[in-house]
């Protein structure tokens, strides 16, 4: 029989393997808030057997366990849920980003309601029938120049809000880039540093959770593929080029250089554009380049084709001077580039509303009001969308858009953040600290603990009680 | 699955949150009253609520259109009621005026009471509603009637709109009820106010009767203007055929009222300065054109050496067509010498056909005092044919072929004779059909029995045609009447469209409601469960999430 130290060691064995799996539920309970904590678990092996040997049977006793030791502390985690979840993530960034312009859009625009461009459009049509019935009067008259202003400056004030709106998109994309060179930059840090680990054989747990939360964040930001080596490093692409790979990370540079003085996003080294097809950043470019400018424009025919038809029709009426009507809106620049940010009703108009023309011959001045009825019917007659609407159905229908464009935004939205929800939960439950497990394990660790320390106490006691026969 | 304490937390706050989420929308819907806000949360509602809500804008600026309409046309209908009650008494005056038994006393009394009722009529004419002259047509900055009855305004209609494509006109223009003064044929359509205002001066000269005699192969002249001052005239003409013999019988008929006019000279010219004749003219030698123009200084501008000048009046050509003429003119008088100031014709000023006004003063400025604003002067000419215009408007035919008389009445009425001839020897020129300040024609009266051989042509006139004025009231009273009632028919029409409106106007605020309004019952249920899933909710996860195995450990 064995006898002798052999309990000693067992024991101590046994209690530094209780002790560090102690230590590691004491870890796990530490870190049961942290975000992208995984639990960790200490693997506790057999220490390699000794085989005694036997001089009358040759198989003797065989083999004598020689106690236990942590063969390794893993983190608890799938990484094909990761996985999943970085693959939903871009999805949902791009849907979101999407869905906050649309809705940043709806409050722009601010229908339905009793104050938007469509109320002026009625107002003005309104004062048009207030001067048919009263065509020389001058309050009237001062009146519809008014609700001229009033339309023109709603559509001015929406086309204003637009242009500082894309403007603020430009900015947070700005945000967005120094974000992903910043996580790229952590991503290749700790890339180096868990090689450094790993490569000497153990796990760098904590340090692969930090990455991978790193790695969620820049995929919920851009679509990048990763790729991960057998040291443990996790190469990043984004858009067919390497973003990250070891220790090494590529910088992508922003300069305002697209269409309209927007940003552009390039690889800093060769300066070819970074190609992003998905994530958060390309919600943003996308509401940045296609949502507004489609809103934008369409604004712009509103104004344009208000000015051209409004002001055909006025220029065949006759003022209350006995001119002919000239221009009732202009644009306050020449070029009538951005018709919707510079309509306004013409200086002629305003500093003297009886220039506006309501009759449509000289002899019917001042009670004539033929012109002015043709001027009410230019916001009855489908004039817009070659004959298809008028403004008030134009700018409706423009609004519904939007509108159909923000709920399907949101739909996909909520069905991404569910499913990605999904995993998370999955995830958690693989990950996740659960405190009665872990209070259920220390117990289990404590009693292990007591009992070897019970090990070493009797083997102690057996020592002595040997020792003593001696003395 | 393996549930840990984050798990249930998250899921727990994620729950709560989600319920909180709803909940706040129902209470949004119940404090707000409205189902969405936002065009994303409903876009079909959305584009609905706005064509609705434009639907309704409209339908209620169409309605208040209405209620204008009404009260603008309710207004031209007390208006007109009124003067058909002035009209009415009008015609009983008239009749009574025009009976004989009255004694000129009595009939200037009738006559007071004609004047007092022309000047309410002429104050009615001039209506106006919140500052628009409501029978000037679209003149509506302009009092349609002067107090000598001539019209301002213009014939034209304006419209309202009260519904989508729907117009109605909604202005009566005065011409057509109260007339314009305009019309060829006299006592058809002259203005109401010169109507009684005629009336009223014929009551008072009813009764005179003056006759002149006329002998074979001679024409009557009137050379004195006293004889035929401003009135009504009824000419008899009785050819007495017993004692003579009968050539060639004739009847006069009468194809207009413009009498023939005729100037040996055909020129004619006044003068409106104080010592200058300042216009004239020589029609051409077959200038068509008959007629009389008043020509006014309106302006004096010594400081630009101009003055301007209104012309007022009628022209016919040989045609019988009807020129009037309401021209502005502004003389130069700095400028030019002796020239022609105004035209009418072709476009050249010296054209035969034409008519020509000249300015036949040296017109190298003028001196103080020599134009007043207000100088009038009244030019009359005819065609240079002695057939005046060209066109017989009286011929004198009788025509009976055998011993016996004929007789043949011709009214007339007569403006002041213009003083410059009234001592030259010509035939008799007087002003005729129109009254008023010489807008009228120049005519003269000439007959001229050449065939008479032997008897006698009385010629009788009788001043005052007072009876022959009730018919044209009675024209009054009817278009009056129908006038009322074909606005009683629009007020109808448009009380109908009104409550049509209305209606609508329920229904789009019923659709609206049905389309945005939140359905409150609905909403509370929904909150009420809501709040139930809420506490629920809070009540297990406060449950689950305290206690864990530590508080069981010992």
């Amino acid at each position: 029989m064995t006898f002798g130290f052999m309990g000693l060691e067992l024991g101590k064995r046994a209690l530094q393997a209780q002790n560090r799996s102690m230590e590691v539920i004491g870890h796990n309970i530490a870190n049961a808030n942290t975000e992208g904590f995984s639990r960790q678990r200490a693997e506790q092996v057999t220490t390699y057997p000794f085989t005694k040997p036997s001089l009358t049977m040759p198989a003797g006793a065989g083999q004598i366990g020689t106690g236990v030791k942590i063969a390794s502390i893993g983190r608890i985690r799938n990484e094909f849920v990761d996985a999943r979840i970085r693959n939903e993530s871009k999805g949902l960034g791009y849907g979101e980003k999407l869905k906050e312009g649309l809705y940043e859009l709806e409050l722009i625009f601010n229908e339905p309601t009793e104050y938007g461009v469509r109320e002026s459009l009625d107002q003005f049509w309104e004062s048009i029938q207030e001067l048919i019935n009263n065509p020389e009067s001058l309050v009237v008259r001062n009146n519809m120049e008014q609700r001229g202003l009033a339309l023109t400056h709603s559509i001015n004030f929406v086309a204003e809000q637009l242009l500082e709106f894309r403007k603020d998109l430009d900015t947070q994309i700005g945000y967005q880039v120094t974000e992903i060179n910043s996580l790229s930059q952590k991503i290749a840090d700790l890339n180096y540093q868990i090689a450094q680990v790993e490569g000497t054989g153990r796990k760098a747990n904590d340090l692969e959770d930090t990455r991978d939360l790193l790695l969620k964040g820049l995929s919920r930001l851009a679509d990048v593929r990763l790729v991960k080596d057998e040291r443990g490093q996790v190469s990043v692409s984004l858009g067919g080029r390497r973003l990250v790979q070891g220790d090494y990370y590529q910088l992508i540079d922003k300069a305002a250089t697209g269409e309209g003085g927007v940003l552009e996003l390039t690889w800093s080294d060769t300066g070819a554009p970074v190609i992003i097809t998905s994530g958060e950043i390309r919600g943003i470019m996308d509401v940045r380049d296609e949502t507004v400018p489609h809103y934008q424009k369409g604004l712009d025919t509103l104004a344009r084709d208000l000015v051209y038809f409004f002001n055909e029709q006025h220029q065949q009426g006759i003022d209350l001077y006995g001119d002919e009507g000239g221009e009732f809106f202009v644009f306050e620049n020449d070029m009538a580039l951005e018709p919707a940010r510079y309509i306004t009703v013409s200086s002629r108009i305003s500093e003297d509303p009886k220039r506006i023309a309501a009759a449509h011959d000289i002899d019917s001045i001042p009670g004539g009001n033929e012109n002015a009825i043709e001027l009410a019917n230019v916001f009855t007659t489908r004039l817009m969308d070659d004959g298809g609407s008028t403004f008030n159905e134009y700018y409706t229908s423009f609004i519904s858009t939007l509108g159909v464009q923000r709920h399907a935004a949101e739909n996909l939205t909520e069905n991404q953040e569910h499913l990605l929800h999904q995993l998370e939960n999955w995830q958690e439950s693989i990950s996740g600290v659960s405190l009665d497990e872990e209070m259920a394990n220390l117990i289990r660790y404590q009693h292990a603990f007591n009992a070897a320390a019970r090990l070493i106490n009797v083997t102690d006691q057996l020592l002595e009680t040997l020792i003593g026969l001696i003395r | 699955m393996r549930i840990t304490n984050n798990l249930i937390v998250s899921n727990l706050l994620r729950d709560l949150q989600k319920n909180n989420y709803l909940m706040e929308k129902s209470n949004r819907r119940l404090s707000s009253g409205k189902d969405f806000r936002l065009p994303g949360e409903n876009p079909v509602g959305t584009s609905k609520s706005m064509l609705l809500r434009t639907g309704l804008n409209t339908n209620s600026k169409f309605i208040k259109n209405m209620d204008e309409g009404i009260a603008w046309l309710e207004y031209t209908d007390d208006a007109l009621g009124d003067v058909t009650e002035l009209f009415i008494r009008a015609r009983e005056l008239a009749i009574y005026g025009a009976n004989d038994i009255h004694d000129q006393t009595s009939r200037l009394g009738i006559a007071e009471e004609m004047d007092a009722i022309k000047n309410s009529i002429h104050m009615i004419s001039n209506s106006d509603y919140a500052g628009r002259f409501i029978f000037s047509g679209e003149k509506t900055d302009t009092e349609p009637y002067r107090v000598d009855g001539s019209f301002y305004g213009n014939d034209n209609y304006f419209q309202m709109e009260i519904g989508p494509g729907n117009y109605l006109e909604i202005n009566l223009p005065g011409s057509v009820v109260f007339g314009n003064n305009e019309s060829i044929v006299p006592y058809s359509r002259e203005s109401a106010i010169s109507m009684l205002e005629i009336v009223s001066r014929d009551l008072r000269e009813e009764g005179e009767i003056k006759n002149l005699a006329v002998s074979a192969n001679s024409s009557l002249s009137m050379l004195n203007a006293e004889d035929l001052q401003k009135g009504h005239y009824s000419f008899t003409v009785t050819k007495d055929f017993s004692s003579g013999t009968a050539v060639d019988a004739q009847v006069i008929e009468q194809q207009n009222h413009l009498l023939a006019p005729q100037r040996p000279d055909s020129f004619f010219n006044g003068s409106i300065g104080a010592t200058s004749t300042l216009v004239g003219g020589v029609p051409g030698n077959d200038s068509p054109y008959s007629g009389s123009l008043e020509l006014e200084v309106l302006e004096v501008n010594p400081a630009a050496d101009s003055l301007t000048v209104q012309m007022l009046g009628h022209l016919y050509d040989q045609e019988g067509n009807y020129y009037r003429v309401h021209e502005m003119i502004d003389l130069d008088m700095g400028a030019l010498e002796n020239g022609a100031i105004f035209s009418l014709g072709s476009d050249s000023l010296n054209g035969e056909d034409d008519f020509v006004l000249y300015s036949t003063v040296d017109r190298d400025g003028f001196a103080d005092g020599e134009f007043q604003a207000g100088d009038t002067v009244i030019l009359s000419l005819s065609s240079a044919l002695s057939a005046g215009t060209g066109y017989d408007k009286m011929e004198v035919d009788f025509s009976t072929a055998g011993p016996g008389s004929s007789t043949f009445t011709y009214y007339f009425h007569s403006g002041a004779l213009n003083d410059d001839f009234a001592d030259e020897n010509f035939d008799l020129y007087f002003q005729t059909l129109t009254q008023g300040v010489g807008h009228g024609f120049d005519g003269r009266l000439e007959l001229r029995f050449a065939e008479l051989e032997s008897g006698t042509v009385t010629f009788d006139y009788e001043k005052g045609r007072v009876g022959d004025r009730i018919g044209i009231m009675d024209d009054f009273i009817d278009t009056l009447l129908t006038t009322r009632a074909s606005l009683g028919g629009k007020v109808h029409r448009l009380e109908l469209n009104k409550n049509y409106l209305e209606s609508h106007e329920l229904r789009l605020q019923s659709l609206l409601s049905v389309n945005e309004d939140a359905d409150i019952a609905a909403t509370i249920l929904e909150l009420k469960i809501q709040e139930t899933i809420h506490r629920s909710a809070l009540a297990s996860g406060a449950r689950i999430i305290q206690p864990s195995l530590i508080d069981f450990l010992r």
